[in-house]
């Protein structure tokens, strides 16, 4: 499933971007270059980003713009070095790694 | 961009935080008087919620913010204006330093500047509402970002929740954009004046937007005392903008769902907001998008200590400033919707003025169509499309007249 607007109505077409393949939660998944993860992972139908720290809820990107840090994930391979960004910010490159911040660690 | 890394710089005349209207116009309008400009933008692309607005003018022609901003780029690269995208400025330090940081994690930076432009925008003010952090709960202005500037719908369907210039335009943008906007329905009732009469009174701000009949009369209807009761009560339950029906007695009641959004629960209301027993029901939707008004972002001002005042005129509680954007830190300046929501039209200009008054302190240029100037902006701000709130000229004229005040005589 995705939910792209391939072409519209009105606007004019984006650059176009090379494919971007990441992966989040060890799931692979192509994107766009330099569009937030957040957004590429929505148009795969991804909407859980991470889970609540208090409850264990599930939660996703909220506000779009980096204000809320709902959408915040670990970007890199290695726990011990990945960093915390926010997915409506954070531009895929191709061969990124993400992953949930869970619970406490977020 | 800068690859996920920002460098010091030593040192430059201007650094401007937020690359949105205000910050873009006032870069550009200051590297062409000469000055060495940096501009820090937090996210991938430059053009903050200009990029992402999308509606129609008076005239039938279609403003575009996308195409805006990039000519605006454009503008500011050829000026030569260094643009950092991908940072955030995360502390300004007076004398002047700003410290910055990639979007994606690494070393702090630090800048120095002979001057400080905050244009750092504003952001949405929260509706908390039972089931408001599922997966599939976007702010308006999220759901215009994801369609306009992103190209993906926040949604296949979407119940759009709120009433105000923002949540029509974005509903419409959506709908342009192939999502099944099933309609646009009042706040919750724990939101303040979003009853029906509240709502309608509230209407007379977009009377200006010629496409909006029904606004047009809500408009009118109001401007004549003790109508707008009797116009509540006549409110038909659907009234079609654009073919999305707009529900002026159809309040959420919470955002149903498990792990993500499955439906938004609805109820009827009569005209001063009473639910009408046994109306409460479901629409089935993937996504709900909450619009609640905006509120100016000024963190960076507070950190400095500057002085706020609350003015119900603006809307907001904001910096003291002068007309031109000068604060009461020297080689400090703040434009855009930082110190008042407004549209962009009225930002762009903001940021014009601005970058007149910056190149007039370092000694550039003597800024000689300084009145001129603030004359256009009051005729923008009158002759807006868009109205947050409409004696915003005169909140502005009182903080100016404050700032002068505190110059000549300065708190202790």
């Amino acid at each position: 499933m995705t939910e792209r607007i391939e072409h519209h109505p009105v606007l004019p077409e984006p650059p176009a971007a090379d494919d971007a393949n990441f992966t989040f939660n060890g799931e692979s998944y192509v994107g766009r270059t330099g569009e937030p993860v957040a957004a590429a992972l929505l148009a795969a139908g991804v909407r859980e980003l991470r889970t609540s720290p208090v409850a264990g809820e599930p939660r996703g990107l909220y506000c779009g713009i980096g204000h809320c840090y709902e959408c915040r994930l670990w970007l890199g391979p290695d726990e011990e070095t990945a960093e915390r960004v926010r997915g409506c910010q954070a531009p895929i490159s191709d061969g990124d790694t993400y992953r949930s911040t869970r619970g406490c660690d977020s | 961009m800068n690859g996920g890394a920002v460098e010091s710089v030593h040192r430059v005349d201007l650094v401007v935080v937020g690359g949105g209207p205000a910050g873009l116009s006032a870069a550009a309008r200051a590297a062409e008087g000469g000055l060495t400009v940096v501009l820090i933008e937090e996210n991938h692309q430059t053009g903050g919620k200009l990029r992402g607005q999308l509606h129609q003018e008076n005239d039938g022609e279609w403003w575009i913010g996308w195409t805006l901003a990039n000519d605006l780029l454009a503008r500011v690269e050829r000026a030569g204006v260094r643009i950092l995208t991908d940072t955030v400025a995360w502390a300004i330090e007076p004398g002047w330093v700003v410290r910055a940081t990639s979007s994606r994690g690494g070393d702090a930076a630090e800048i120095h500047t002979r001057t400080v432009l905050i244009a750092t925008g504003a952001v949405e003010k929260p509706m908390p509402v039972e089931g408001w952090t599922l997966p599939g709960v976007f702010t308006i202005g999220g759901a215009q970002i994801l369609t306009n500037t992103h190209r993906v719908r926040p949604g296949a369907r979407s119940v759009v929740v709120g009433v105000d210039p923002l949540s029509l335009t974005i509903a419409r943008a959506m709908k342009l954009g192939g999502v099944d906007v099933d309609s646009i329905v009042l706040p919750p009732a724990q939101v303040p004046d979003s009853d029906p009469q509240a709502t309608l009174k509230r209407l007379g701000g977009l009377s200006k937007l010629a496409p909006y009949f029904y606004m047009r009369l809500g408009g009118a209807l109001m401007a004549v005392p003790g109508l707008a009761a009797i116009a509540a009560r006549v409110l038909p339950r659907s009234l079609p903008l654009w073919g999305i029906p707009l529900r002026l007695t159809t309040r959420l009641v919470r955002v149903v769902g498990d792990d993500r959004v499955t439906g938004a629960e609805v109820e009827t209301v009569r005209a001063n907001g009473a639910a009408v027993p046994g109306s409460r029901r479901v629409i089935r939707t993937d996504s709900v998008c909450l619009s609640n008004g905006l509120v100016p972002l000024s963190d960076l001002s507070a950190s400095l200590g500057l002085e706020f005042v609350t003015s119900d005129s603006v809307g907001a509680k904001v910096p003291v400033h002068s007309a031109t954007g000068a604060t009461a830190l020297p080689g400090l300046f703040l434009a855009g919707n930082t110190v008042g929501v407004e549209s962009a039209k009225v930002s762009l200009k903001q940021g014009e003025i601005v970058a007149g008054e910056i190149l007039a302190t370092l000694g550039n240029h003597p800024f000689k169509t300084r009145e001129t100037e603030l004359g256009e902006l009051r005729q923008l701000r009158a002759d807006s499309e868009f109205t947050f709130e409409p004696a915003i000229q005169q909140g502005h004229d009182e903080i100016a007249a404050l700032f002068t005040q505190r110059q000549e005589a300065p708190l202790p």
